[in-house]
């Protein structure tokens, strides 16, 4: 018994290196992540007309276009201009759907637009959604996703707002249920693989040290171990009101928006859903 | 005054024996209960029992006085020399010693002198556990040790173990609290367009009369306070009244401090006790902020007792670690030294397995794999 316990510990130090080799493997992992994003246009669906991405970024959101458009089986189309020729948003993007007729089933089918507004007088953004995308991706998910990206647009993360917008067009095509909600995993801090790799480093040296300082025995005794209960007692025992104080700060709301929903039907007859904001 | 029990039956020296708590002769086998025995705290004259001899040879010049020595305290500072009675050689003691073993002839003696008067142990708790088991226990405690080294793990360089008698104040005290405290209860629901927090206004009193029996502190300056805390608790139902058989075969030491000298450290020890007691019984609250705290103890009473313990004394890289061993419960308590493999092991071992837990969680939730 004895015997089996010393070799147990004994193994013990050996099993605990192939951790290391874990931990260093999946570094090395991340390193590779950002090479996966590249692959040649088909056809154009980043119509960059006022410059806003460098020539990298366009072929990255190319690619990405493609990848989250194939998972949502939906074709993802970004506009950017600063000239909407007297039009508002709205009917720019009607106009633009139906000059290209975008489609992933068919021409003038299922497509999620989104446009960026640069001129300086009136920025603002606008989602549209057509085909099986109208449902999907209706006035209601699109509030929720201007809510997310509004605040990237006015600090200028421009391209980190776009694929944010084709992650989400990708998820909500994907969950029909009306209770599914989008949440940007990997910007969540509790998926960051270097933050979960503090934290479990952090847990191991909490144990360790915990584990060192008790190897030399600890106090087993408490307040209570000579306490003699018999003549023990609690002589007053006084609990007050005095007064209550009550106070309210109003619900948080998403309200910021200027251009609610913009859902209706092109100029070419195309019925869409859409909504857009100013920022 | 030198105490040496010899055995009725065959003369070899006797010593206590933990397992069966009576005083046991090695060569025939006898047992003689200690608690039959008479207390020769103030008799003099112990002649007329029969396995008790008291080498009447005091080197004192005023020793043979029997009734000077009555009267006579043990002086500190006082350089005494004691002579063994089985074989007359001198006594290695020092100012503390009130029993230990001859180094010639291996006999268990007990300095009565040291023993009597103000110096006279109210009660003791015996050893339970005998060398073998102190021994065997220490062993696997090593044993169990999952940072300590493998060298150190084997346990084969045990320097000495010494039963020592260690001499405690036990102290009743009476702890009387009284604390004035505003709580709150908080609590926040949402109507309509708005969330409301409602925060309710306490003014709380409390007031306890708490007794405490027997807290421990020991009076030896050789003994480190931290060590002994640690060996804590001893359980009093063992507490014997004390006799001097107890002690044969074993090393004892008088008390340096007087119970007036350690009260201010039971004091704060016992302000804690009650104050974590006024904190139990507030309860229910979000917040509780104190006004006015007021911790008054008092001592009721406090009893001088010997309390048994094993020192372990070990070799490991050229360095003596010492333990202490509670020789009643067993419990063991002093630093190991720490290996730095096995700690980087258990680090990255820890660390690893969080940190596939934390991933498995993540991938759940619907993180990804990088």
């Amino acid at each position: 018994m004895m015997k089996c316990k010393k070799q147990f510990k004994s193994r013990l130090t050996t099993i605990v290196y192939p951790f290391f080799y874990l931990l260093t493997i999946l570094i090395c992992l991340t390193a590779f992540k950002s090479i996966t994003a590249s692959a040649a246009p088909e056809d154009q669906k980043v119509y960059d007309y006022y410059g806003l991405f460098t020539e990298d970024e366009v072929s990255e959101l190319e690619a990405t276009c493609k990848e989250y458009g194939e998972e949502g089986k939906v074709d993802i189309v970004i506009v950017t201009t600063d000239e909407l020729d007297g039009r508002t948003r709205q009917q720019y993007l009607e106009d633009f759907f139906d000059e290209y007729g975008f489609g992933y089933n068919q021409k003038a089918g299922d497509a999620a637009l989104i446009l960026i507004n640069m001129d300086s007088s009136n920025r603002g953004v606008e989602i549209q959604g057509y085909g099986n995308a109208e449902y999907n991706i209706n006035n209601e998910r699109i509030n929720h996703i201007l809510d997310d990206i509004t605040p990237m647009l006015s600090d200028g993360k421009n391209y980190k707002a776009i694929v944010n917008f084709q992650k989400q067009v990708a998820f909500y095509m994907t969950h029909i249920d009306s209770s599914d909600h989008f949440v940007d995993t990997d910007n969540l801090i509790y998926f960051n693989i270097f933050f979960q790799l503090a934290v479990a480093l952090v847990i191991g040296a909490v144990v360790v040290i915990i584990m060192a300082l008790q190897s030399g025995g600890k106090v087993t005794v408490n307040n209570r171990t000579y306490l003699d209960e018999q003549n023990s007692r609690v002589v007053a025992n006084q609990d007050y009101y005095i007064s209550t104080t009550i106070t309210k700060v109003k619900k948080p709301t998403n309200n910021n928006s200027s251009g609610g929903g913009g859902g209706g039907v092109s100029s070419g007859g195309s019925s869409h859903s859409g909504g857009g904001r100013s920022f | 005054m030198v105490v040496q029990y010899k055995c009725p039956n065959c003369g070899a020296d006797m010593a206590f024996d933990s397992s069966s708590g009576m005083l046991h002769c090695d060569s025939c086998g006898r047992n003689d209960s200690i608690d039959t025995m008479p207390k020769q705290d103030n008799t003099e004259d112990n002649s007329n029992t029969a396995d008790i001899h008291i080498d009447p040879t005091f080197m004192d010049d005023n020793g043979s006085d029997d009734e000077e020595r009555e009267h006579k305290l043990f002086d500190e500072d006082e350089v005494t020399q004691y002579q063994c009675k089985n074989c007359g050689a001198v006594l290695i003691t020092d100012k503390d010693t009130t029993a230990t073993t001859c180094s010639f002839c291996g006999a268990g003696v007990v300095l009565g002198d040291r023993l009597s008067g103000s110096l006279a142990p109210a009660k003791v708790i015996p050893f339970s556990i005998n060398k073998q088991q102190a021994q065997e226990a220490f062993r696997s405690w090593c044993r169990k040790g999952l940072l300590t080294p493998k060298g150190f793990m084997t346990a084969n360089r045990i320097k000495s173990i010494t039963g020592l008698y260690v001499p405690f104040w036990l102290y009743d005290l009476n702890g009387r609290g009284e604390a004035d405290a505003n709580c709150t209860i908080v609590r926040s629901y949402p109507s309509g367009e708005y969330i409301y927090t409602e925060t309710k206004h306490y003014h709380v009193f409390r007031q306890v009369d708490l007794n405490y029996l027997k807290v421990p502190a020991d009076a030896s300056e050789k003994m480190n306070d931290e060590l002994m805390d640690k060996l804590e608790p001893y359980h009093y139902n063992n507490l014997k009244e004390f006799n001097m058989p107890y002690l044969a075969g074993y090393l004892a030491e008088k008390y340096n401090y007087d119970d007036k000298q350690l009260y201010p450290r039971i004091q704060s020890r016992v302000e804690k006790y009650v104050d974590s007691y006024i904190q139990s019984t507030i309860t229910g609250y979000t917040s509780t902020i104190y006004n006015k705290k007021n911790i008054n103890i008092k001592q009721k009473h406090a009893d001088y007792v010997l309390l048994p313990v094993w020192m372990v004394c070990y070799d490991y890289k050229q360095s003596e670690h010492t333990f202490a061993m509670n020789g009643q419960t067993g419990k063991i308590v002093g630093k190991p030294p720490l290996s730095k493999g096995k700690l980087a092991a258990w680090f990255g071992g820890i660390s690893g397995v969080s940190f596939l837990i934390i991933k498995i969680i993540a991938l759940i939730m619907g993180g990804s794999l990088i």
